[in-house]
C-alpha cells in the first residue's frame, strides 16, 4: 500500500463508541490487490456440499479465487478439488459445468485423467523419451481441501490451519443447520449466479444487516401480511413489536460473526409455520419440530428450529438460515463488481410439500426476481455509486458499539472488519491470534 | 397445418402484452391472465427446471403475481422505482397445439432493460398455453426461459418477462 496504511482504514475506538471504515476500502484497486493476496489466497474459502458430488464421477467446475477448479467425487469416493488445467499446455480438461464422468480427457491433444486426477493416458507418448514419468503429471489440487459436515473448503495456503479450527464458532451455525436432518443436507437443484456493481465487502454486509429489513424491504413485509388472512393483525402486532432490541450479534472469531433475529420474521420452513405458507403446510411444519425436540430436546431444537440467523464465514460466505436455509457466496472482480452464487439448502428427506414451500419462500425473499434481493442489489449499488462523492468519507458501523448503548448492535460486522483489517496488515497469515474470542454465547460489540 | 389466422391472432395477443408491460400499464395487463395461471421462470443454470421440485426465478399463482404487480406499483420497489425502460420485441411465434379451450405457442423473445446508464438483454422463448375466452385469449400458463448462462449483467431479474 502506497498511500495508506490498511490500519489507517478503519476506525475502532470502543470509548467513543466509533467504527468506522474508510471508502477507500471499497474502491481502491490497490486495496482489492492486497485482498486477494492476504485474504483470498490466505483463507479457507468455500467451494462446495457434498450433495453435489453424490455419487462417484460425480463432478461441478467452479471458479474459486480466480483458480478454475473441478470439485468432484473420485471413483474411490473421495471428495476432491482439482484445478482445471491440463499438465500439458493449460487447456481445460473438464468444459460442462457439471456432470458426472469416467475421466476428463483434454480436448487439445487428448491427455486424459482419470477422477482422482491421476494422468492414465498421452496419446503417442514415446517422443517425450524415457524420462517423462506420467505418476508426476497428475492435476493438481490447491494445497488445502477439508470439508465441515459435508460442506467443502480449500486453502491455497499451506500453512492454513485445520478447517474446524478455521472455522471456530461458525462451526455452532453449521451444526445447527446440519443437524435440522438426520438424512443429511442437499443443495436444491437451480442456482442464482448474478452480477451486481458494488464491493464485495458491501454485499457481505448487506446479507447480515438487519437494520435495513423494515425500511428497505416494506414491499416484502406487506405482501407477507397480506398472505396472513384471518391472522393478519395478530401478525402485523408480532412482527412491529418484536423487530427492534431482540437481534443479538456475535463475534464467532476469524472474522466469522453472526446475528440472531430473536424471532422468526417470515417463519421458517424448519419449524416455525407461517401463514404464507398455507395452512396445508402447518402439519408438516409442526411434524418436523416435533421431530427436532425429540433428537435433541427442547433447548435445542428451538436453537436449531426457532432462530432465524444471518451468519458470515469469513471471508466471502453468508449462511443466511431464516424463513429457507441459503447459502450465498460472494466473489470480487474488481473494486466496484462482484459475481455473486445462491444457493437454497435443505434436508435431504424433506417432503415435496416443505420442499415446494422451502423453494417458494427462497424465491419470494431472497430470489433474483423475489420481493427482496432486487431491493438489496439497488442499495448496495447505490452506496458504491455514492463512494464516488467524496474519496475522504467514511461509513459508519457504530450501532451497539458505545458502552451505554442499547438494544441492536452490528457487532457482527465489525468483527468481520476487525479481521478484514488485521488480514491486510499482515505480512504473513495468522494475523487473527488476538485476544477476542467472546465466540457463541456471548454478544460482542 | 394450423389456420394462419390464428397465428396473427396470437400474435397480435402477445403484441398487447409487450406493449402492456413496455408501458407498465400494470392492472390491464394481469387482466390478461386466467385465475388459475401460472408463470414461471426457471433459473439460467437449469433451464429445464420444474419449479415443485427446483428452485427457480419465478413461480408465480394468481396470487403472487397480483403481489408482483402490486409491489411493481409501489414506490419501494426500488429496483424498479423510477421504472427502467424496456423494449420488448417478440418473433418467431409456432402453435404447437390447438383446441377449442387451449392454444399452445411457442415464441422467441428479446427484452431490453434500460436504466442507471446501463442496457442489458433478457434473451429467450416463451411456452405458453393461451386459454381462449369471450374477448379472446388469456394466459393460463407463462413460461419464459432465459438463454443467458447467468444474470451478469443484468443482476436481477426486476421486470416482467
Amino acid at each position: 500500500m502506497s498511500f495508506v496504511q490498511p490500519t489507517d482504514l478503519v476506525r475502532d475506538d470502543p470509548t467513543a463508541g466509533v467504527f468506522r471504515v474508510h471508502r477507500s476500502s471499497f474502491t481502491s484497486q490497490e486495496v482489492l490487490d492486497l485482498e486477494m493476496e492476504r485474504i483470498f489466497e490466505r483463507c479457507w474459502l468455500y467451494v462446495g456440499h457434498e450433495s453435489e458430488i453424490e455419487r462417484r464421477g460425480d463432478f461441478v467446475r467452479r471458479t474459486i479465487a480466480r483458480r478454475p477448479v473441478i470439485f468432484l467425487r473420485g471413483s474411490d469416493g473421495e471428495g476432491r478439488v482439482l484445478f482445471n488445467s491440463c499438465r500439458h499446455r493449460g487447456a481445460a480438461v473438464c468444459r460442462a459445468a457439471s456432470g458426472n464422468a469416467k475421466a476428463f480427457s483434454c480436448f487439445y491433444h487428448g491427455w486424459t485423467y482419470d477422477t482422482t486426477g491421476r494422468l492414465i493416458n498421452v496419446p503417442d507418448e514415446s517422443p517425450y523419451g524415457p524420462c517423462f514419468d506420467k505418476s508426476e503429471l497428475g492435476l493438481t489440487s490447491p494445497p488445502r481441501v477439508q470439508s465441515y459436515r459435508g460442506f467443502y473448503f480449500m486453502s491455497l495456503n499451506p500453512d492454513a490451519e485445520e478447517l474446524p479450527a478455521y472455522l471456530a464458532g461458525a462451526r455452532e451455525y453449521i451444526d445447527r443447520l446440519a443437524d435440522q436432518s438426520q438424512a443429511g443436507l442437499r443443495i436444491v437443484p437451480g442456482g442464482y449466479r448474478y452480477g451486481t456493481k458494488a464491493n464485495w465487502k458491501l454485499m457481505m454486509e448487506n446479507f447480515s444487516d438487519t437494520y435495513h429489513f423494515e425500511t428497505l424491504h416494506r414491499t416484502y413485509l406487506k405482501f407477507l401480511s397480506s398472505q396472513a388472512g384471518d391472522n393478519r393483525k395478530e401478525w402485523d402486532e408480532y412482527n412491529r413489536v418484536a423487530v427492534f432490541g431482540r437481534r443479538k450479534a456475535y463475534d464467532l472469531d476469524n472474522g466469522h460473526a453472526a446475528i440472531e433475529f430473536g424471532y422468526p420474521t417470515n417463519g421458517r420452513i424448519i419449524a416455525v409455520w407461517h401463514p404464507a405458507f398455507g395452512p396445508a403446510a402447518r402439519p408438516g411444519v409442526e411434524a418436523a419440530r416435533s421431530r427436532l425436540v425429540e433428537r435433541f430436546g427442547e433447548e435445542r431444537a428451538a436453537a436449531i428450529a426457532d432462530n432465524s440467523v444471518s451468519v458470515i464465514v469469513y471471508p466471502n460466505l453468508i449462511l443466511l438460515d431464516i424463513v429457507a436455509s441459503i447459502l450465498m457466496q460472494v466473489w470480487p472482480v474488481t473494486p466496484g463488481y462482484i459475481e455473486v452464487d445462491n444457493w437454497a439448502i435443505g434436508p435431504r428427506d424433506e417432503t415435496p410439500e416443505m420442499l415446494a414451500r422451502r423453494i417458494e419462500q427462497f424465491e419470494l425473499f431472497v430470489g433474483s426476481a423475489g420481493f427482496g434481493a432486487p431491493d438489496d442489489m439497488e442499495a448496495v449499488e447505490s452506496c458504491q455509486e455514492g463512494y464516488a462523492a467524496s474519496a475522504g468519507q467514511w461509513s459508519d458501523i457504530s450501532r451497539g458499539f458505545h458502552p451505554q448503548s442499547s438494544g441492536d448492535s452490528e457487532a457482527n460486522l465489525r468483527a468481520m472488519w476487525r479481521e478484514w483489517v488485521a488480514n491486510l496488515a499482515s505480512e504473513t497469515h495468522g494475523a487473527h491470534d488476538e485476544a477476542r474470542k467472546p465466540g457463541v454465547g456471548a454478544a460482542a460489540r | 397445418m394450423p389456420d394462419p389466422s390464428l397465428r396473427s391472432q396470437v400474435e397480435d395477443f402477445l403484441y398487447q402484452d409487450a406493449a402492456l408491460l413496455d408501458e407498465w400499464r400494470l392492472d390491464d395487463w394481469l387482466a390478461l391472465f386466467t385465475a388459475d395461471c401460472s408463470y414461471v421462470v426457471p433459473t439460467t443454470d437449469l433451464p429445464e427446471g420444474d419449479p415443485t421440485r427446483h428452485a427457480v426465478f419465478i413461480d408465480d399463482n394468481y396470487e403472487r403475481l397480483v403481489g408482483r404487480v402490486t409491489r411493481l406499483k409501489s414506490r419501494h420497489a426500488h429496483r424498479e422505482y423510477p421504472y427502467s425502460r424496456t423494449r420488448r420485441l417478440v418473433a418467431n411465434v409456432r402453435i404447437t397445439r390447438e383446441s377449442p379451450e387451449e392454444v399452445d405457442v411457442q415464441a422467441s423473445f428479446v427484452i431490453y432493460r434500460v436504466r442507471s446508464g446501463d442496457m442489458a438483454p433478457y434473451v429467450g422463448h416463451y411456452e405458453l398455453t393461451l386459454a381462449r375466452s369471450e374477448g379472446g385469449f388469456k394466459f393460463r400458463k407463462r413460461r419464459a426461459v432465459l438463454d443467458m448462462e447467468t444474470l451478469q449483467e443484468h443482476g436481477a431479474v426486476s421486470i416482467i418477462l
